[in-house]
């Protein structure tokens, strides 16, 4: 029960962030933010399918949450490294064969998820199903999802070694606020499963809940 | 991508480890100036410019004058205006504008490159750059009017008050209400937005007004409010904790009305006493704001009743709600 009630906070504050940052889109077209929000509704749709994925013992219903919350970690990385390029402002053109190359890659992570391949088996542990993955095709997810997130704070790292005055600041606060949610996200939801201990991926979702208390005192902070 | 005006009007010192400082003084300047910040050319177009350097400090008018013929003669051709200028002189300059170009259909951003002489050397403004960048942004959320960006504030120029000599923010406003903040993008306040009427653009203005800190001794005030002398309005700064002198208020009084000049008490919060028939008082205004618009009014009508009646009217929302 506490699980469920502290993923259902994570998934309010989710929500709320999304929505707030959206809010500031108002008149403006803001595609840093559009990203960030989506990321964060994402998030939230994460937390959704790990609280009924703890909440169900049907194996069907069981595989087909498992296969989506793969996809939705995936939604998450790509927002965060479409995020990364565009925050706050660009510092380098991008040429558009990189992006159709990372769709391909994308389409070919969702098509590895989503092949029967995906999953091999099932465990009970502690009245919770978890479904065991091929340790292969796991391995080349993580290995897409941990590039994409190294890139993105590469591209970060980059752009606050260049930045000065208050995009410094903002940048520092973000890569603060998105570092060690991500290396606990990556942690809990894919290592600890990736060996066999899918009893903590429900930590994963949690740790976005630290990224979103260091960005809302970010906006609302004043000064 | 946005195109965008930018006017070098001082205030372009950036500084970089290889180069030192560098600054636009002529034309030949831009293209390296421009190199020390390659972001800019992601996010606007900055292709035209004008460059006033020569004699910006002592052909001030001359140079406002140019500022808002470029500003005409560009406004219908670009998404916005972005003015670059020596920091200590924003809140003078933005005031300024703020009331030769009443109601600009498009962003006006004013902002500069903070460097302060430390004994014999100069102090880089370390915020510059990302001023800069910041303003762009800020014109490409068409945020109208006459503002200044510094730090991670976007503050209308009747607001704008110089609060610290070195620092992320040099400047807040006068009633900590600010049109933008930059955080997380930029937040942009409802009212930021709002169009309230149509471009009037003015080139009268005069200097004919003194602004003074205190009330001063009563030769000088006889001195000051002398036929002779040319200045046709006094503003005098009441401190909210000074009681003033009631001899020297009666002498003011009297001097005024045998000079025919006008005499003003400002303060900057509202008045506990009222002077009302005797002295005109104004409050709930910044003092750049009201210099700004006195000089205004001055180059519109020299009529005393007019001055009277436009100093305490509500023109563009400059005073303190």
């Amino acid at each position: 029960m506490i699980k469920i009630i502290i993923l259902l906070i994570s998934l309010v504050s989710n929500i709320f962030i999304g929505i707030k940052i959206l809010q500031k889109n108002k008149g403006i077209n803001n595609r840093a933010n559009t990203y960030f929000a989506f990321m964060c509704f994402v998030a939230g749709i994460w937390t959704i399918l790990i609280i009924c994925l703890l909440s169900t013992l049907n194996n069907n219903l069981s595989i087909i949450l498992n296969k989506l919350i793969y996809s939705s970690t995936l939604l998450i990385i790509m927002c965060f490294f479409m995020f990364s390029i565009e925050f706050p402002y660009r510092v380098f053109k991008i040429k558009k064969a990189l992006y159709y190359i990372l769709i391909l890659l994308t389409l070919i992570i969702f098509y590895i998820i989503f092949s029967p391949d995906f999953i091999i088996g099932h465990y009970t542990y502690n009245n919770n199903l978890y479904q065991i993955e091929n340790n292969i095709l796991n391995l080349i997810y993580g290995i897409y999802f941990i590039i994409l997130f190294i890139i993105s704070l590469l591209i970060f790292i980059r752009k606050y070694i260049l930045a000065e005055g208050i995009n410094k600041t903002i940048l520092k606060s973000i890569l603060l606020a998105t570092i060690i949610p991500y290396i606990l996200g990556i942690i809990f939801a894919w290592y600890f499963p990736h060996i066999g201990k899918h009893y903590l991926h429900w930590l994963g979702a949690v740790s976005a809940l630290l990224m979103n208390l260091l960005i809302a005192h970010l906006i609302f902070k004043k000064d | 991508m946005n195109k965008i005006f930018t006017i070098f009007y001082g205030g372009t010192g950036i500084y970089d480890k290889k180069d030192g400082f560098v600054y636009v003084e002529k034309k030949e300047d831009i293209h390296k100036w421009l190199s020390k910040i390659p972001e800019i050319s992601l996010i606007a177009n900055t292709e035209d410019f004008l460059i006033i350097e020569k004699e910006r400090e002592t052909k001030t008018k001359e140079n406002l004058i140019k500022i808002i013929n470029t500003i005409r003669l560009n406004e219908n051709n670009y998404d916005g205006i972005l003015i670059i200028h020596d920091t200590d002189s924003i809140p003078t300059l933005s005031n300024q504008l703020f009331w030769l170009i009443q109601n600009p259909q498009k962003p006006i951003i004013i902002t500069g490159s903070n460097t302060i002489e430390q004994e014999s050397d100069l102090m880089p403004d370390m915020s510059f750059k990302a001023n800069l960048i910041n303003s762009l942004q800020v014109i490409n959320s068409n945020i109208k009017g006459v503002n200044i960006v510094y730090g991670n504030r976007v503050i209308s120029a009747p607001k704008v008050h110089r609060c610290s000599l070195s620092d992320l923010n040099i400047f807040d406003s006068i009633d900590s209400k600010y049109l933008a903040r930059i955080d997380f993008g930029l937040s942009i306040e409802k009212e930021a937005k709002k169009n309230i009427g149509e471009t009037k653009y003015f080139y009268k203005m005069s200097d004919e007004y003194l602004f003074l800190e205190t009330i001063p001794e009563i030769d000088i005030l006889e001195s000051l409010l002398s036929t002779n002398n040319p200045i046709k309005v006094l503003i005098f700064k009441s401190w909210p904790n000074k009681i003033m002198d009631r001899e020297k208020l009666v002498k003011l009084f009297k001097l005024s009305q045998e000079s025919k000049k006008l005499a003003i008490l400002y303060s900057k919060m509202s008045f506990g006493k009222s002077f009302f028939h005797t002295i005109l008082t104004i409050s709930n205004i910044s003092p750049e704001c009201l210099c700004a618009k006195l000089s205004w009014i001055l180059g519109q009508t020299k009529n005393e009743e007019k001055i009277k009646n436009l100093l305490c009217k509500n023109i563009q929302e400059e005073f303190l709600q």
